[in-house]
């Protein structure tokens, strides 16, 4: 029985282009190994993946779909539902995304109801990261509503309370679990605000700070990843999440349910009495340095500029709503929520655009720059998960809807959570936010924005410096950034996206005014 | 009859690769064997040449000299295109009289499978080109590259669309189920080719190729069949493409 928990995906696990042909010489011909060469990191997170869906977690779910050409698609019942066969190796998100956090260091937020998986998922990742299934149990974060900041970060040791002259002569027993590769929290909805507060300082800061003494969280690899896991993402529990610390978490993801046709397999594990925690192949282990090195691997896998103009299109749509404010620049969701209003209302009062069109209408805030930092950041780790050299539209689309779960709000009041066939997307935020990015795309193509980018061109132009611009080629440019805008003006609409290229022209316009003045020897 | 992949400069070679070599002591023939193997290489024709070559030193007075020049040359000789470079200098090196632990010029000529009477010829010649063979080919074919998955080749569908890189020996393929009549198409696989007389080897570059026939950062960068010293032909009823000398 224990041989099954053994059994590997032979590699490699995905056909992945090798590369352009190195030279060889006749002393590789008589190299150990100089074909292959040390197992590849995003090979060994291949095989790890396999190993979590083959062996570990049951969960047949291939939700994360990559294809080529047009999948093979039925409908099925009577209220729309489509299921699709992928034509490319395809993925379980529940299974994936934590995973991706543990490549990247980050946070991930798993939710779902009892009894599906979320901290054996958790525990599973801690074994891979290095530490024994025993360390990883007994350091498990269980949240409760009795727990208090001392039971997260440690206790003052009694003797030194009593003697010490001031607070650094005080030592603190901090708790083993703060230094963990792998740091898990169980049910963080049921603990107490102040304590989620000092909880958020770790996550956010990296840091614990105890009687004015001061504990880094990080591990010897630097690298650390954080595991969360909620039955609620609603704003429930016994406790509600403080915003901050919801806002920290890189991935939101579902656990999903068991499928009855495995039950197999769950009989073979009563039997045995076994946890997959304590299987875990030796060869999947990543070593501290391994954790340090898959970091720096995924961080340095590129972005092209096409790619990062659809995610700069994409994120153009949601800062900006038609009656927010009156200066141009305050006509923002931001500036109607902390002024106190009701971004929906303010919304609808837009009658002059097409709601259809407008995607920032099915929204009621904006992506913070944190958001789009961690779906940079988790793109770039799909990309490496699945052998690119670089990041590509799909590996954007795969991660996105779990990046922005919870960051980039519905707007109730818009028509489509309100009727028709798209009513269910208001609880499925998944496919919604993946709906979104896809219409964005849509619309980017439609608009024509692929191959001419005149706002892209003024940037890079003034990117390049002034050095050597003469007055005369200084006020060509003025002229072109003020026709430009004038074209925009000229549309009589205003869309979100509109707003962005906007504020960037104003800023280029600005930049060129003030060198023109120095040119002509005002201060600049 | 069903064309495999395979260069002009083998056919016909009756090889036997029944007889493992046997090398000077610290040279691991096994090890040897499966990296030649492992990069694309024909084992069998391997050990052939290098069977031959073998014999042909230990018949002169430095029977134990050479052994690793000798085994690289048959590696070459059996397809393992990247080992070109390093080939042609041990090459040089043997006819320029050597030294120590160098091949003779008649055994390194019968790792190449050549005629001792061409050997000089065949260096100097592939210091401009990859593909000169001086006993000559019967026509401007080189070799036939490619074909279905199912019998063995690399592709599931066939090579479209080709351009010549601005290295000799080197080309980029577009693979598509559809025909491009107008030119290389997003969304396409694509490929580089990289051969010489002995050997070649394909390389998936991306299965999703830029628009416009773009080539990514990294494949190399277009040129003309005088600069690849060769073109590829391809013909809509067959999932092989031909390498043909330049024209």
């Amino acid at each position: 029985m224990g041989d099954r928990w053994k059994r590997l995906s032979q590699s490699p696990t995905r056909r992945v282009a090798p590369g352009p042909p190195h030279e060889l010489t006749a002393d590789d011909l008589f190299a150990e190994g100089a074909a292959a060469g040390p197992e590849p990191l995003d090979e060994k997170l291949r095989r790890a993946y396999y190993w979590l869906v083959n062996q570990a977690v049951i969960s047949p779910f291939y939700d994360v779909e990559f294809s080529t050409g047009s999948p093979v698609s039925f409908t099925l019942g009577d209220a729309g539902a489509t299921l699709d066969l992928p034509t490319e190796q395809s993925y379980s998100s529940n299974v994936l995304l934590p995973l991706l956090t543990l490549a990247v260091g980050g946070k991930c937020l798993l939710v779902g109801g009892p009894g599906r998986g979320k901290t054996t998922l958790a525990v599973l990742m801690g074994v891979l990261a290095g530490s024994t299934p025993a360390d990883v149990r007994r350091h498990v974060q269980q949240g409760q509503p009795q727990m208090t900041v001392s039971d997260l970060v440690g206790l003052p040791l009694p003797r030194d309370l009593v003697q010490a002259a001031s607070l650094d002569e005080v030592t603190v027993a901090w708790r083993g679990w703060l230094t963990e590769p792998v740091k898990i929290v169980d049910e963080y909805n049921r603990i107490p605000t102040k304590t989620q507060s000092a909880l958020l300082t770790m996550v956010a800061e990296g840091y614990v700070e105890s009687h004015d003494q001061v504990r880094r969280t990080a591990p010897p690899s630097g690298v650390e990843s954080w595991f969360f896991t909620a039955n609620d993402d609603g704003g429930g529990g016994t406790f509600p999440v403080i915003q901050a610390l919801r806002d920290r978490m890189d991935v939101t993801v579902a656990a999903l349910g068991f499928n009855s046709r495995f039950l197999d397999e769950l009989v073979a594990r009563v039997e045995a009495g076994e946890k997959p925690e304590d299987h875990v192949p030796a060869e999947l282990v990543l070593t501290p340095d391994e954790q340090a090195r898959l970091r720096a691997e995924v961080r340095a896998v590129p972005v092209p500029a096409s790619v990062r103009r659809r995610i700069e299109f994409f994120a153009s749509h949601f800062e900006f709503v038609q009656h927010g404010g009156r200066r141009f620049e305050y006509r923002t969701k931001d500036t109607v929520s902390t002024g106190g209003g009701r971004v929906p209302d303010v919304v609808d009062e837009n009658t002059g655009a097409d709601l259809a069109v407008d995607l920032g209408a099915q929204t009621v805030n904006s992506l913070s720059v944190r958001a789009l930092q961690t779906l940079v950041g988790y793109a770039k780790a799909m990309a490496f998960f699945r052998g690119r050299e670089t990041v590509g539209l799909d590996d954007v689309a795969a991660v996105l809807p779990f990046a922005l779960r919870g960051k980039l709000l519905p707007n109730p009041q818009h028509p489509r959570f309100d009727e028709g066939a798209d009513r269910e997307l208001s609880a499925d935020a998944v496919s919604w936010l993946a709906d979104l990015f896809a219409q964005s795309c849509r619309q980017f193509t439609a608009l024509g924005l692929e191959g001419d980018d005149p706002v892209a061109e003024v940037l890079a132009q003034l990117a390049r410096g002034l050095d050597g611009v003469d007055r005369v080629e200084a006020s060509r440019r003025l002229t072109a950034v003020e026709a430009r805008i004038a074209s925009i003006a000229g549309t009589g609409k205003l869309y979100g996206r509109h707003y962005d290229d906007l504020v960037a022209l104003k800023y280029a316009h600005q930049r060129y005014t003030g060198y023109l003045a120095w040119l002509e020897g005002g201060s600049s | 009859m069903t064309r495999r992949a395979g260069h002009v400069v083998d056919d016909g070679v009756l090889v036997d690769g029944s007889a493992p070599p046997r090398l000077a002591p610290g040279l691991d023939a096994d090890l040897a064997e499966r990296n030649t193997g492992e990069w694309g290489g024909d084992v069998a024709r391997w050990r052939h040449v290098l069977g031959a070559a073998l014999a042909a030193q230990r018949a002169t007075s430095r029977p134990e000299d050479g052994h690793r020049d000798l085994s690289a040359l048959a590696a070459w000789r059996s397809g393992v295109v990247g080992l070109r470079a390093d080939a042609l200098r041990r090459l040089d090196l043997a006819l320029a009289g050597g030294g120590d632990d160098r091949p003779a010029p008649e055994a390194a000529a019968a790792a190449l499978g050549l005629d001792p009477a061409h050997l000089d010829a065949f260096a100097s010649g592939q210091r401009d080109d990859p593909f000169a063979w001086p006993p000559g080919r019967p026509g401007d074919l080189i070799a036939r590259v490619g074909g279905f998955r199912g019998l063995g080749g690399p592709w599931q569908a066939r090579p479209q669309w080709t351009t010549p890189l601005d290295e000799p020996g080197a080309h980029v393929l577009w693979v598509d189920p559809e025909p491009l009549g107008d030119g290389p198409r997003a969304g396409s696989e694509l490929w580089r080719l990289d051969a010489d007389v002995f050997g070649h080897r394909l390389v998936l570059l991306t299965p999703d190729a830029p628009a416009e026939g773009a080539v990514p950062e990294g494949g190399g960068r277009p040129g003309d069949a005088g600069q690849a010293r060769s073109a590829v032909v391809l013909r809509w009823s067959s999932y092989l493409a031909l390498l043909v000398a330049a024209p």
